[in-house]
This record gives structure tokens, C-alpha cells and sequence, in this order.
């Protein structure tokens, strides 16, 4: 029985792409939100981007070592992680925060359940999930792009105060939306530019790193409740994590479904998590929650949308 | 038939001797814990309105159909200088007990959770007292004894509860940032630090309202 | 003392640990280890608890129908847990506040009617008393063991001191999720330890 297993689920296809270069890839989408990132919150933003990075590479080199395996340090799944993690911090966080968030989400999240392809959960969410918890102080103080004072995210003044005080903090509604749209917003480090967020998707999309199934699956649900609950769906997709995580974190391949049904499902779920989490919940935003809860189902979505098996119906 | 009744007669017997066994018990440590949990609320009474000398027998007054306790404190003079009142209220798991002492215009003396169950590390937080000393120096202090006047002598008010002194009812709202004219929640436990804050609210506008005429000074509502 | 009682009483400590090797009593080992001094607490009522439960139950085996076994091991239990409680509350007051609540769960708590069935219904009133001894202690043990390392990452704390002077410790693991967590890695390595 335990040989049987051994055999991975379909589907057996062959192709080209190899584990380095898919991680290489991701990492060219995500500079751009790095770099944006720096120019918007100074140089402690690249301090902290190269803290997650060098304590992601040097747990899964430690991990490996510890299990007795191969070193695979090149094929980038750690740099992806710990960039990931850096982009879900608020920019003035300790710098010693990270490293012990990083090291939980590497050490545990995928070591302690097998390492790559073997992970439940994403990595960089549950890091993410780790330091709420741990210091929910910390991970809830932002800093302005403008004057570097504490001050709410857009998200947060919603919840805190209505979206009447929203629009006039940034000056109307088509103001507010563009300052969602270019990123000069305070919030997490990458979280804050759409645009950028975009880019980067559109690039693994047509690397064919991604499919459109689980983001565009996730958004629509997302605005489509938002809107029917009477909020602005607009709001609800530009500010916060939810383009991050629906481009860059639901899609990862390890924690989401083979096919593309289950995807669909799997982004519809996201996108019904992330609105009843923010809409019904003390937190302002939901969407490491909604995508952590999804990798859960995974498993059960794959058993229920399953391959169709070639030359069947 | 026989069997079902023969196992309820030893079910019985077993019940009837945990049941004896128990009053005895009860019977030898019910004045004691009456005597602890007096001596714990008489405590906390001093602890939280240090300008009192001594404290009435406990009154009741009716709110909607329950009823809400209270003590009246006096000074050396034996002259009525404030309150202390009782109210309990929901947590974010259990129900917490709050004893506020106020002064006779309705400024809190101080206030004492006398029971919660919170969560540890959050809720539970609202009667923790930062350590006085580190585990090396405890573990030095074993060897160097400390000197007895230096200990004090109750253990001191937790933060949370401490910043209530001197507030009066319209300054009773929870805030998350640190502040002097609000009452600053704990991290992470926004819930339990509402609760608190809520019990103390009502306490002192149910008693307000019901059995003292609120003072006509401009900080009382 | 024969090798064979001493080894009744051992037993449990280490090599059939009723938290880390047997999984018995997993609730209260996740529930009241957010300080040693809870765990210690526990501890001791657990260990009065289980031993005088394992000797009472030792002896009225005989007089005990097997059909209605399980309600009569669970008045016994009920009432030595009631009077702890009591005895707590009246003579250790300060004790009784942070762990009463606990206390109350003794009664469900699995290690206790495990060794009734397991090791008390079977055995001697003397070996069961050494047992509940043992297995008392062993519980005792998983507690402080669990309680320590919680108490130290997650409240920066040691018996109410604090550890390290200026570090801001890691909350969750003084909530359900680093209980978890510690459990899960100190049973992995015990487990790791049994195997080679």
C-alpha cells in the first residue's frame, strides 16, 4: 500500500519546465514589487527583504541538512519564500521579527511536513499567520510612504470608521483609487502597488507559470459579494492583500488543486473567505487567512473535481 | 429485571457514600473558604482605596431584575468618602468580576478583577504584573538572601487595572494607542479589555442612577 | 523494595510516559501548561487524584459488576476530584484561583479512568497504588516539560521570573497553537530517542 502511494497524482505530462526555472521566474515577477517597495519605504525595506531571503535559504539549507537530503538551495523556492514573506510585513517592523517568522514558516510549514511538494500550507502565509499571532502589535503598526508616522491602512479606517471617512482621507473616489492603483498607500511591503501586482501576474501568465483559473476565480467572487453587500468592489480588490495573495500565494502550485475545476473552486472559496472574514471579522483584512484555510480543502477539492481519466468520460 | 435493579442498588450505594463523604468534606472546608474569599475581597477593598480605613457590611440595590451589590467606605472619622461596587460582565470566554472604587463625585479610586478566566497571554493579561526580577537574579537570590523590608509588601496593581485611578466615567473608553485621558487596550485582546471597561462603566451609572445622585460637578455626566 | 515495585513506580515516568508515549490526557496537557506553576498544580491534584482512584478502584473490583463498572469508577473519581477541589479552595486559595478551573476537568481527564480500566481493575490495591504513583508522576513530568518550554518562548517567563532581560517573547506559544506545537515536537522526539 505504502508503495502504491509513492506514485504521484496525475497528471504524468512532460514538460520543459523545471523546478529552478519556475522559482527563477517568479522571483523576475515579484522584483518589481521589491524594488517599489524600497523606493516607497526607504532602505529598511531592502534590509528587511534580505533578512526573509538569507534566513529562508539558510533554514533550508539547515532543514536539508538535519533530513539528510540533497542541498537545493539553487532552485529559488526559498528566495521565492522569503521575498513572499518580506512583501507580507509592514515596513517598519523589528528586523528580528522576520527571522523568527521566516524560520517557522520554513522549518515547519514545509520541512516538518516533507519539504517541497509535500507542504499543506504555503510557507509564506503560514510565517505570515505565525507572527500575527506571536506579536499582533507589531504586524499591525503602519508606517506612512509619506511621512513615516504611524497611520491606519485604507482597509483599516474602513473598519474602523466607515468609507465616508476613507474617501475623504484620500480626497474622493477617484483620487483614493488611484493612489490604490499606483501604491502609494501604506500597508504591507508588497501589497501596496496593483499595478505592479498586475504586471507580475500577467508575466507568469504568460510564462504559463499560472493559470487564470485561481486569481481571476478569487477576484470576481470577491467584488461580486462585495458589491452585493453594498460595499465598493472596487475598494474591495485594490486595497489590501487580496491581489498579492490571489496572484502570488493561492497560486501556488504545491497548496493548490491539479485541475482546473478545482481551481475555480478553490478561488471562488478564497474569494467567499477573504469577504466574510473582512466584512464579519475584528481584522480588517482577511486574505492569508481565507488562502491558508483553502490549503486545507485542497485535498478534498482534488478528491472531488478529479482528472478526468484519458479516454474516459 | 432483577439484574437492572440489583445495578441500580449498587449504583445507588455507591452514590449515597460519594454523597456522604462529600458533605463531611464540605462541612469541615466551608468556613474556611468563606473566610478566604472574605479575606481576599477585604484585600482587594484596602488595595484599591488606600484613603479608606474601613468598609460597610455589603448593601444590594435592584438594576431591571437582578440585583447590584456595593460597600460604602469610610475614613478614620467614620465620614461616607466613597464606594466600592460589584459588577460582572461577559469576557471574550468567561465572566469577569470587577470591584471600582470611586470616590463620592464618581472619580475612580482603583479597580480589582477579582475573577476571569481569560485567555492566557491576551485576556488573561489584564491582571498580569511585569516580573520584578529576572530568572538570574531569583537564582543569585538564592544564594544572597533578600532582605525582608525590601519585598513589598502586597503585590503591586497590574498595569491594566492601575491606569482606571483618577478616571472618571466620560474617560472610560478603550483606545489601542497609549494615552492618559482613555483606557489603553491590551495587544490582542481588544474584547476582554472592552469587558472590563464595560463592567466598570456600569457599575458606576447603574450606581449613579439607582442609589447616589450623581454629583453637580462638570465630570460627571 | 523489590526491583519489580520499583520499576511499577518508574515506569511511567519515561519509557510508558502516560502523556508522550501512551497519548493519555492530552486535554489538560494542552490546557494548563501555560506556566510551570499551573502545570505543577495540576501535577500534584493529578497525582493525589490518580493514585487514591487506582487504590479505591483496586479494591471494590470484586464488588463491581463488569456492566456498570464504567458510572461506578466515574462517581469514585467525581468525588476525590470534588474534594480536592474543595480542600484546594480552603486551605491554598492562591493555587485554587489559577488552576480551579482545571481542576474540575480532572474528572474527564482519560489518564485517570485509563488506569483504572487499564492497570487498577486488574492488578493488586498495593501495585495499584504504586502505578497511580508512577503514572501521576510521569504526568507531572509531560506537564512541566510542555509548561516550561511554553512559558520561557512565550511569556518570557520562568516561575513568574523573567528570562531574558529586553526580548519581546512569541505570544502564540502561550496560546492553543504553541501548545500544539510543543506537544507535537516533544513527542517527536521522544519518539526519535525510542527508535535508535
Amino acid at each position: 500500500m505504502a508503495r502504491l502511494l509513492h506514485v504521484s497524482s496525475s497528471p504524468h505530462l512532460r514538460t520543459s519546465d523545471s523546478i529552478p526555472k519556475i522559482m527563477w521566474t517568479v522571483v523576475i515577477a515579484l522584483l518589481p514589487l521589491c524594488v517599489f517597495a524600497v523606493w516607497l519605504f526607504g532602505w529598511y525595506a531592502a534590509l528587511l527583504i534580505a533578512i526573509c531571503v538569507a534566513t529562508a535559504v539558510l533554514t533550508e539549507g539547515l532543514m536539508q541538512k538535519l533530513r539528510k537530503q540533497k542541498l537545493t538551495l539553487y532552485d529559488g523556492s526559498a528566495v521565492v519564500m522569503g521575498i513572499l514573506v518580506a512583501c507580507n510585513l509592514p515596513p517598519g517592523i523589528s528586523w528580528w521579527i522576520p527571522i523568527i517568522g521566516t524560520f517557522v514558516g520554513m522549518a515547519i510549514a514545509k520541512h516538518c511536513y516533507g519539504g517541497l511538494g509535500y507542504n499543506i500550507f504555503n510557507p509564506a502565509l503560514i510565517a505570515r499567520a505565525f507572527l500575527l499571532a506571536a506579536y499582533p502589535k507589531d504586524m499591525t503598526t503602519w508606517i506612512s510612504p509619506v511621512d513615516a508616522t504611524t497611520c491606519a491602512t485604507p482597509l483599516g479606517i474602513l473598519k474602523e470608521r466607515g468609507p465616508g471617512e476613507l474617501l475623504s482621507a484620500y480626497g474622493g473616489k477617484l483620487s483614493l483609487y488611484k493612489h490604490l492603483f499606483i501604491g502609494n498607500i501604506p500597508g504591507c511591503l508588497g501589497e501596496t502597488s496593483a499595478l505592479l501586482i498586475l504586471a507580475g501576474g500577467v508575466f507568469l501568465l504568460l510564462r504559463g507559470i499560472i493559470t487564470w483559473h485561481i486569481p481571476l476565480s478569487y477576484l470576481a467572487t470577491l467584488a461580486l459579494l462585495t458589491f452585493l453587500s453594498g460595499g465598493d468592489p472596487i475598494i474591495a480588490l485594490l486595497a489590501g492583500g487580496v491581489m498579492l495573495g490571489a496572484w502570488f500565494m493561492a497560486t501556488d502550485l504545491v497548496t493548490s488543486p491539479f485541475t482546473r475545476r478545482g481551481q475555480v473552486v478553490f478561488g471562488i472559496g478564497c474569494g467567499l473567505l477573504t469577504f466574510l472574514i473582512r466584512r464579519f471579522s475584528g481584522y480588517p483584512e482577511g486574505t492569508s487567512y481565507a488562502i491558508l484555510l483553502m490549503n486545507a480543502a485542497t485535498p478534498l477539492i482534488d478528491r472531488y473535481f478529479p482528472n478526468r481519466i484519458y479516454g474516459t468520460r | 429485571m432483577k439484574q437492572i435493579l440489583r445495578y441500580g442498588l449498587i449504583l445507588l450505594c455507591f452514590s449515597g457514600l460519594a454523597g456522604v463523604s462529600l458533605h463531611g468534606v464540605n462541612v469541615l472546608t466551608r468556613e474556611r473558604i468563606a473566610a478566604a474569599q472574605q479575606r481576599a475581597l477585604t484585600e482587594g477593598q484596602r488595595q484599591i482605596f488606600p484613603a479608606a480605613a474601613r468598609f460597610g457590611e455589603q448593601k444590594t440595590f435592584p438594576v431591571g431584575n437582578k440585583t447590584a451589590q456595593y460597600f460604602e467606605a469610610f475614613d478614620t472619622n467614620g465620614v461616607c468618602i466613597g464606594y466600592e461596587l460589584l459588577h460582572t460582565v461577559q469576557g471574550y470566554q468567561s465572566p469577569i468580576t470587577v470591584l471600582t472604587a470611586i470616590d463620592r463625585r464618581g472619580i475612580i479610586a482603583g479597580i480589582k478583577i477579582l475573577s476571569q478566566a481569560e485567555t492566557p497571554g491576551l485576556g488573561a493579561e489584564v491582571e498580569a504584573v511585569p516580573a520584578s526580577r529576572t530568572l538570574w537574579q531569583a537564582l543569585a537570590g538564592l544564594v544572597r538572601r533578600v532582605p525582608a523590608q525590601v519585598r513589598p509588601a502586597a503585590p503591586p496593581l497590574p498595569p491594566f487595572q492601575a491606569q482606571f485611578a483618577g478616571k472618571s466615567l466620560t474617560q472610560l473608553r478603550v483606545v489601542k494607542q497609549p494615552t492618559r485621558d482613555a483606557i489603553e487596550a491590551i495587544a490582542g485582546a481588544t474584547i476582554t479589555s472592552e469587558a472590563v471597561t464595560k463592567a466598570v462603566r456600569d457599575a458606576i451609572s447603574n450606581f449613579f442612577l439607582h442609589v447616589a445622585h450623581p454629583p453637580t460637578s462638570e465630570q460627571s455626566p | 523494595m523489590s526491583v519489580s515495585t520499583v520499576k511499577e513506580v518508574t515506569k511511567g515516568f519515561w519509557e510508558k510516559n502516560p502523556v508522550l508515549v501512551l497519548a493519555l490526557g492530552l486535554c489538560p496537557s494542552l490546557a494548563v501548561t501555560t506556566s510551570v506553576r499551573n502545570a505543577l498544580g495540576m501535577g500534584v491534584s493529578t497525582i493525589f487524584v490518580l493514585t487514591l482512584s487506582n487504590v479505591i478502584i483496586a479494591l471494590i473490583k470484586g464488588i463491581v459488576p463488569s456492566q456498570i463498572r464504567i458510572p461506578c469508577y466515574i462517581i469514585v473519581i467525581a468525588t476525590l476530584v470534588t474534594i480536592v477541589d474543595l480542600v484546594l479552595a480552603a486551605y491554598f486559595p492562591d493555587i485554587s484561583k489559577a488552576i480551579g478551573l482545571f481542576i474540575k476537568l480532572i474528572v474527564v481527564n482519560c489518564i485517570i479512568l485509563g488506569r483504572a480500566e487499564a492497570f487498577a481493575a486488574k492488578n493488586t490495591a498495593w501495585r495499584s497504588l504504586l502505578d497511580g504513583i508512577g503514572m501521576g508522576i510521569g504526568f507531572m513530568i509531560a506537564l512541566v516539560l510542555i509548561a516550561a518550554v511554553r512559558e520561557v518562548l512565550g511569556a518570557n517567563k520562568l516561575f513568574g521570573f523573567t528570562v531574558f532581560p529586553g526580548w519581546r517573547p512569541i505570544a502564540v506559544m502561550v496560546l492553543a497553537p504553541g501548545a500544539f506545537l510543543t506537544l507535537g515536537f516533544l513527542l517527536g522526539a521522544k519518539n526519535l530517542r525510542m527508535r535508535t
